[in-house]
């Protein structure tokens, strides 16, 4: 496992996964503001 | 009956401290050269003389066990507690010297929360510190969040080097051996901050109007202090110097990916994926974030002072994420966080004592410690509910499929009590200077779990006495007890040992 398996980060595959690494955390962030806007809206139109 | 530590004992604890004080030294020579660079005299002189320390130390430490030796648990835990002692003294010498410290224990308190990636700040006069040193603080918040341990690891391997990486707060190894797991943790590093760097640059320069040297300069800092969960920022107002929603939100992002665990950043990257979301501690930091989010928006819109949604939303957003990452970024100024009281105040208390994941930069008891202590809750419900026959489910899913043991239980009860009592010491130490409950607690809360949001008690009017306890808040919070637990041992034992 930490042989040759861990000089594939440059290759396609490792890219693909630094990409999806990104996307996940900027899905994390959209939905915590989408949950932040939305607890928002509801709260001030109740207030 | 205790044994007493033999000189063959301080060898090896003083060997390891050297390779570790030499890996140090070397990463010094960054601000160094910044400084030379950068043509600033004063602190180039200051860090040739820490650089000096360092490397003296090093070779010291090195010379004293010619021969490698076995380090054992004991041993690895010492060396852990010291270096996060030392360090942080060494490094404040540049701080101390650059003359924006009153005294020299504010340098160290500096120094101490930029190691710690706490990021409260003694400093005065922020945004006109010297580039090299500005550097420099930034920095240590990055050789701190990655861990110095694991920094000298990713060099020297060795025997004893996983005693000293769970030393360092780490329980998660996600290679088989503790070098590919640092080498690891450097590529994710390095990765982010190609990222984070360029696109804060970018922001900086064609967004906010900045000199193109002054939007990297700025991308770096801000990514040191993001990814590694530290908060220090080269303006005294924070984030909120920048008036940007586009630059708030590449910092979140930097914000959440230094609060993922290295594990779960091995899991996007290599696969499988799937796995990621049916972690136990994913879930659960999820569900607290939403939780701590709303009950904070529910109290800011009840105070009045953000009428409109977009001001709330980003507010609350942004607040109560640095402090569930323990980042410590604020878009407020801390007077105007005094000011948010009740709820809102609760809800990012709450975010902050939760804090990040396990085995990231982040600090608090951690949601991997929440969704086991939960689970064990609900449990234990279960149990008094069903039939006295009825089997309770003790599985849970965290890089893999695994057990909940009353051993386990024990252990996470143990180390989230001993943050509940952090919190309690620097809140109990605030009161009795006359701080209000509300406002001692926060900063308690906020130096334990290395966060570093302020209502302004963290000032360098404050008392002395409250400025050590913060330090041992930071250095104790960021170890999780066991290795400053084993280094009093060690020295009760040379005490009374026989």
């Amino acid at each position: 496992m930490t042989g040759p398996r861990d000089r594939k980060w440059l290759s396609f595959q490792g890219l693909a996964g630094g990409l999806a690494m990104f996307a996940v955390e900027a899905l994390i962030v959209l939905g915590l503001a989408a949950v932040a806007w939305l607890a928002s809206v509801l709260i001030l139109a109740i207030l | 009956m205790l044994i007493r530590p033999v000189t063959e004992d301080f060898k090896v604890i003083g060997f390891y401290m050297g390779r570790i004080f030499l890996v140090v030294a070397a990463a010094s020579l960054l601000p160094l050269t910044w400084a030379g660079l950068a043509r600033e005299s004063n602190p180039f002189g200051s860090f040739l003389l820490m650089t000096g320390v360092f490397a003296l130390l090093g070779v010291i430490g090195v010379r004293l066990a010619p021969r490698e030796s076995e380090l054992d648990w004991s041993h690895g835990m010492v060396v852990v507690a010291l270096t996060w002692l030392i360090v942080p003294m060494i490094g404040a010498i540049p701080l101390f010297l650059s003359g924006h410290f009153g005294r020299p224990l504010d340098a160290l308190f500096d120094a101490m929360s930029g190691l710690t990636t706490t990021g409260l700040s003694l400093l005065s006069d922020v945004d006109h510190v010297a580039s090299s040193l500005n550097f420099w603080r930034h920095f240590l918040q990055f050789l701190g969040g990655q861990g110095i341990i694991l920094a000298a690891l990713t060099i020297f391997a060795g025997t004893g080097g996983i005693t000293l990486y769970i030393g360092e707060a780490r329980d998660e190894r996600i290679l088989p051996s503790v070098t590919s797991t640092a080498r690891f943790i450097w590529a994710v590093s390095v990765v982010h901050l190609i990222f984070g760097v360029t696109s804060l640059g970018l922001v900086g320069w064609q967004v906010l109007g900045f000199d193109l040297d002054r939007s990297l300069f700025h991308g770096l800092m801000v990514f040191f202090a993001g990814f590694d969960t530290g908060g220090f920022s080269p303006q005294s107002t924070s984030i909120g110097y920048y008036h940007s929603a586009i630059f708030e939100t590449v910092t979140a992002l930097l914000m959440v990916a230094g609060a993922m665990s290295f594990g779960l950043h091995y899991a996007l990257w290599r696969g499988p994926r799937r796995s990621v979301f049916a972690n136990l501690e994913t879930r659960t930091i999820l569900s607290t974030f939403g939780f701590t989010m709303v009950l904070t928006i529910l109290g800011l819109a009840a105070t009045g002072l953000f009428v409109d949604v977009a001001g709330l939303t980003r507010q609350g957003f942004f607040q109560v994420l640095s402090a569930h990452t323990g980042t410590g970024f604020s878009t407020v100024p801390p007077a105007e966080l005094a000011k948010w009281g009740g709820l809102a105040f609760g809800g990012v208390a709450i975010a902050m004592a939760l804090g990040g994941m396990g085995s990231s930069t982040a600090g608090g008891v951690k949601s991997l410690r929440i969704g086991l202590t939960i689970k064990a809750v609900v449990n234990q419900i279960k149990q008094v509910l069903l039939p006295e026959h009825a089997l309770v489910g003790t599985a849970y899913h965290q890089s893999g499929r695994k057990h909940l043991t009353p051993a386990l239980i024990q252990s996470v009860m143990v180390i989230s009590l001993l943050y509940v009592a952090l919190y309690l010491l620097g809140a109990g130490i605030g009161m009795a200077y006359g701080i209000p409950l509300q406002e001692a607690l926060f900063e308690s809360v906020s130096a334990s779990a290395n966060v570093g949001l302020s209502v302004g008690v963290t000032d360098p009017s404050m008392p002395i006495l409250l400025e050590l306890v913060y330090m041992l808040q930071m250095w104790a919070g960021r170890l999780e007890f066991v290795a400053v637990f084993s280094m009093l041992g060690f020295v009760y034992a040379w005490v009374r040992g026989k």
